[in-house]
């Protein structure tokens, strides 16, 4: 037993160091840019592929090895370089809700060129032969890699310690992560010195993904799994910390290793655990103090003072004329289009529900994808033991469980966190889930529950058969389209107007004598309920469940939609889905492209356009309107530009 | 030396400055005086580009400011001394005026963090001491000291006086003239302190939301109680 304990130190030593080596750039510049860098994982992998297209999968000797991580390094410094002018520099002064997101779109960009370079193989990469081998203390068996990468991560913590706190250029860092502003006021050139810090921090992803390539399988998955763990330490750290980030890492490092040896039916859940006890209990990290409420911070978009009522009758035409399209489908379109139009139905009630937190109420979550597995796995399961019977029944208990659950999970995360710290959190909590379903042998492991029978829906006086794909659909249709009327007519409503005070300033917003927490909360369980409800549609709809509706990708989904059609519309959602799946449809050929596509429209959409399609066509007409009252709005409008 | 011509600053949609002209010549010490609000602050942040919207002709010796980035005004010999401070709260005392060597113009020699200190006798015993270990009347002059290092040839110094005991302000007007002679810095005070403002400057300006009102000498002002009555009476 002391022996595998040893073994898993060991373990959990070199795997907390991995996670340091990319947490390290994560931190370092969230500390100077307040942008979490989705994308970091990203980087940090394609170092890794350009390591590996240098040495091959085993490197001929250790400088080869060492020559090739530094080549990584450079390439991606450059790219950081780019990335910094092209799509950082943009996001200085953005909402933290969007930088996230635009970060996001950077990671899929990223992710996408990589499968399109290097396809989806895996590859096994051997260490270089200096550094193969094990060494044995007594009975405890230790490969020497994992003690070269030990070594290598308490080397850059000691090399950025020593710089960020001893060296002048280190003091200057820490003034301009304090204050940027009197940082350009004693003679430091800010954009300058920024530039670098983002370089350096890319340079380290580039080089770790080169020098931590042996005795990984190389795929286009690497990224996702050190990204987490690398958020995790720096949220754990407190965001902006080397030297929390150092420690935390090297925590879930052993948390990890142990949760092998201790929970070996459950891989990985243990660091996730470890995460939300320790949000909970310290919201803003570890090695700082106090909390900001960010949920209220200003919106990146300008509010485009537009007149929809002008528009309404053409809007509510056009949206009609659209529904009628859509419910005709089964009539028109091949039944291969008819289901995907049923997937898009549920996935735009999906991101109605999201934006209803988001748009609404301006509360960030990036675990939305937990409701709708649970609805997934709840409707399945009832409709597998019911063999298809019950079917309202059903929805509207899946429907309940959602609001349970999103009433016990919101009593505790929306009460103690907001901004980033709940983006994380409910990240953090999808992602546990998703570990636990793929590990319960009663939910079918990885391979998930098939064979959903297609329902019959019993009302009473006569029973209508679900079965065929046409009856479902027009059935999605209905229940979809209640639903998306229902939360609009909430939004419109009395607590919608709440909701939107509280996004606005929840401070001044509490002062009129408003329970800010009791209404996030609201806002937050009718959310998840309908979102559960969504998950509870698509199981006999795909008549298959897996783990993977609750990955965090799937949690993605609904934000890229609503920022595609524009996050302070109320039917943005909507549009945003349906350009979503043509674009996505358009691209699916080639495995990467449509990542590539997505990505870097949304990328474009976030940093050119952040409210969205409808913002645009609503500027359009708003400048069409300025042309023709003459050239006093357009001089106001050059005035108000800084 | 600095030039402002017909100068409109707008923070967001609300035009503050109305248009205000000014000249600076060397080693000339000139305050701007104004009630809370009357846009003093924002015409210092204008002249070096750290926050509202500036329009108008502001120039520096000729050169146009507007293209320049606030530490590319610095280097040229312009130091802002913000009103709220903004001690770095990381960097100790002595570390926090070595910082502003950065903002040193070209040719000028910046005074070392002693030679600062001697002027300011109240810090030389806090030297060792963090930003965030100061009281705020410590960090007055420490955000003071830390403008003056680079040798400015002109300080913009914004209501240094908020806040202070009188003894403190006492030891500020003293601290300043000895510098700004012996370097011959030229001056640019916001203040609602008139002592203050009449003891280390030689010409004022009154402003009132956002305009010129009145400018001129200090006898002249005296001259012209109404100003004073009108404009700067709550």
């Amino acid at each position: 037993m002391l022996d595998q304990v040893l073994f898993a130190l060991a373990n959990g030593l070199a795997t907390g160091m991995a996670v340091f080596l990319v947490a390290a750039g994560v931190t370092l510049i969230f500390g100077l840019l307040r942008i979490l860098n989705f994308a970091q994982g990203s980087f940090f992998m394609l170092g890794a592929y350009v390591a590996f297209s240098i040495m091959g999968p085993s490197a001929s000797s250790i400088w080869v090895f060492l020559l090739a991580a530094l080549v990584s390094g450079v390439v991606v410094a450059v790219l950081g370089l780019v990335t910094d002018m092209v799509v950082f520099r943009r996001l200085r002064n953005y909402d933290e809700a969007y930088t996230l997101i635009a970060t996001f779109a950077l990671m899929m960009l990223l992710d996408g060129l990589i499968k399109l370079i290097w396809g989806l193989n895996y590859h096994s990469i051997s260490p270089p032969p200096s550094l193969g081998g094990v060494l044995m203390f007594g009975p405890v068996i230790v490969p020497i890699f994992s003690l070269f990468i030990i070594g290598l991560g308490i080397l850059v913590f000691i090399i950025l310690e020593f710089a960020i706190h001893r060296l002048w250029i280190g003091k200057i860092v820490q003034a301009l992560a304090h204050d940027q502003w009197m940082s350009g006021f004693v003679g430091i050139n800010v954009p300058l010195m920024l530039t670098l810090t983002v370089v350096a921090a890319f340079f380290l992803a580039g080089a770790a993904g080169g020098l931590l390539l042996p005795n990984q399988s190389l795929s286009p998955t690497l990224s996702h799994a050190f990204l987490l763990q690398a958020f995790i330490a720096v949220i754990i750290g407190g965001l902006g910390n080397i030297r929390g980030a150092f420690m935390a890492a090297l925590v879930l490092g052993l948390v990890e290793s142990l949760n092998a040896v201790v929970l070996p039916d459950q891989p990985g859940v243990a660091m996730y655990v470890v995460m939300v006890a320790f949000m909970l209990w310290r919201p803003a990290g570890l090695l700082s103090a106090g909390t900001v409420d960010h949920a209220t911070s200003q919106h990146a978009a300008a509010s485009v003072p537009i007149d929809w009522a002008r528009y309404r009758t053409m809007l509510t035409v056009a949206g009609i004329a659209g529904a009628i399209g859509v419910a005709a489908m089964p009539l028109w379109a091949n039944p291969g289009t008819v289901f995907l139009a049923g997937v898009a139905l549920i996935a735009a009630l999906f991101a109605l529900s999201w934006n209803l937190l988001f748009g609404t109420t301006g509360l960030a979550t990036f675990g939305h994808a937990a409701f709708f597995a649970i609805g997934c796995y709840a409707s399945g399961l009832m409709l597998k033991a019911t063999g298809g019977q019950w079917f309202l029944v059903v929805l509207i208990a899946a429907a309940l469980i959602g609001a349970v659950v999103a009433a016990i999970v919101g009593s505790v995360a929306i009460r103690r966190t907001t901004g980033i710290a709940l983006a994380i959190l409910t990240l953090a909590l999808s992602e546990i889930m998703r570990l636990l379903i793929s590990s319960s042998a009663s939910l079918g492991r990885d391979d998930g529950v098939s064979g959903i029978p297609r329902p019959d829906l019993d009302l009473g006086f006569t029973t209508l058969s679900l079965q065929s794909t046409q009856n479902y659909f027009w059935f999605l249709f209905v229940v979809c389209g209640a639903m998306a009327l229902g939360l609009w007519w909430l939004s419109a409503g009395p607590l919608g107007r709440v909701l939107r005070a509280v996004k606005q300033d929840a401070e001044r917003t509490s002062f009129l004598g408003i329970n800010i927490g009791r209404y996030r909360l609201v806002a937050f369980i009718i959310s998840g309920s309908v979102a559960t409800l969504a998950g509870a549609l698509q199981a006999p709809w795909v008549q298959i469940v897996t783990p993977e509706a609750a990955n965090y990708l799937v949690s993605m989904q609904p934000m890229l939609s609503t920022l595609l059609g524009g996050a302070a519309f109320f039917w943005g959602p909507v549009v945003g889905t349906v350009l979503f799946f043509i674009l996505a449809e358009a691209t699916r050929a080639l495995a990467g492209l449509s990542e590539v596509v997505t990505g870097g429209v949304l990328l474009l959409l976030v940093m050119l356009a952040p409210d969205g399609v409808l913002g645009i066509i609503g500027r359009l007409r708003l400048r069409k309107r300025a042309a023709s009252q003459g050239p006093k709005l357009e001089f106001v409008a050059k005035e108000a530009r800084p | 030396m600095l030039e402002v011509k017909q100068l409109r600053a707008l923070y967001g949609d609300s035009l503050v400055l109305h248009g205000i002209d000014l000249k600076i010549a060397p080693s000339e010490r000139v305050a701007v005086i104004g009630r809370n609000g009357a846009g003093k602050s924002t015409l210092l942040k204008s002249i070096m580009g750290g926050g509202p919207a500036a329009h108008g002709v502001l120039q520096w010796n000729g050169a146009d400011l507007h293209r320049l980035k606030g530490f590319e005004r610095t280097r040229l010999g312009l130091s802002l001394v913000p009103e709220d401070r903004r001690i770095f709260p990381h960097l100790t005392v002595v570390e926090n005026l070595e910082i502003a060597r950065h903002a040193t113009a070209k040719g000028k020699t910046p005074a070392s963090p002693e030679a600062m200190i001697r002027f300011f006798p109240m810090l030389e015993t806090l030297k060792a001491r963090f930003g965030n270990q100061l009281s705020g009347g410590q960090q007055q002059l420490l955000a003071v000291a830390r403008g003056l290092l680079p040798m400015p040839k002109l300080l913009l110094l914004d209501e240094p006086t908020e806040g202070l005991a009188p003894i403190i302000v006492e030891q500020m007007a003293k601290s300043i003239n000895a510098i700004c002679d012996e370097h011959r810095v030229a001056l640019l005070l916001s203040e609602q302190n008139l002592w203050f403002a009449r003891q280390c400057t030689h010409a004022l300006h009154v402003l009132d939301t956002g305009r010129i009102v009145f400018s001129g000498t200090w006898d002249e002002f005296d001259a012209y109680p109404e100003v004073r009555n009108r404009h700067l009476a709550v």
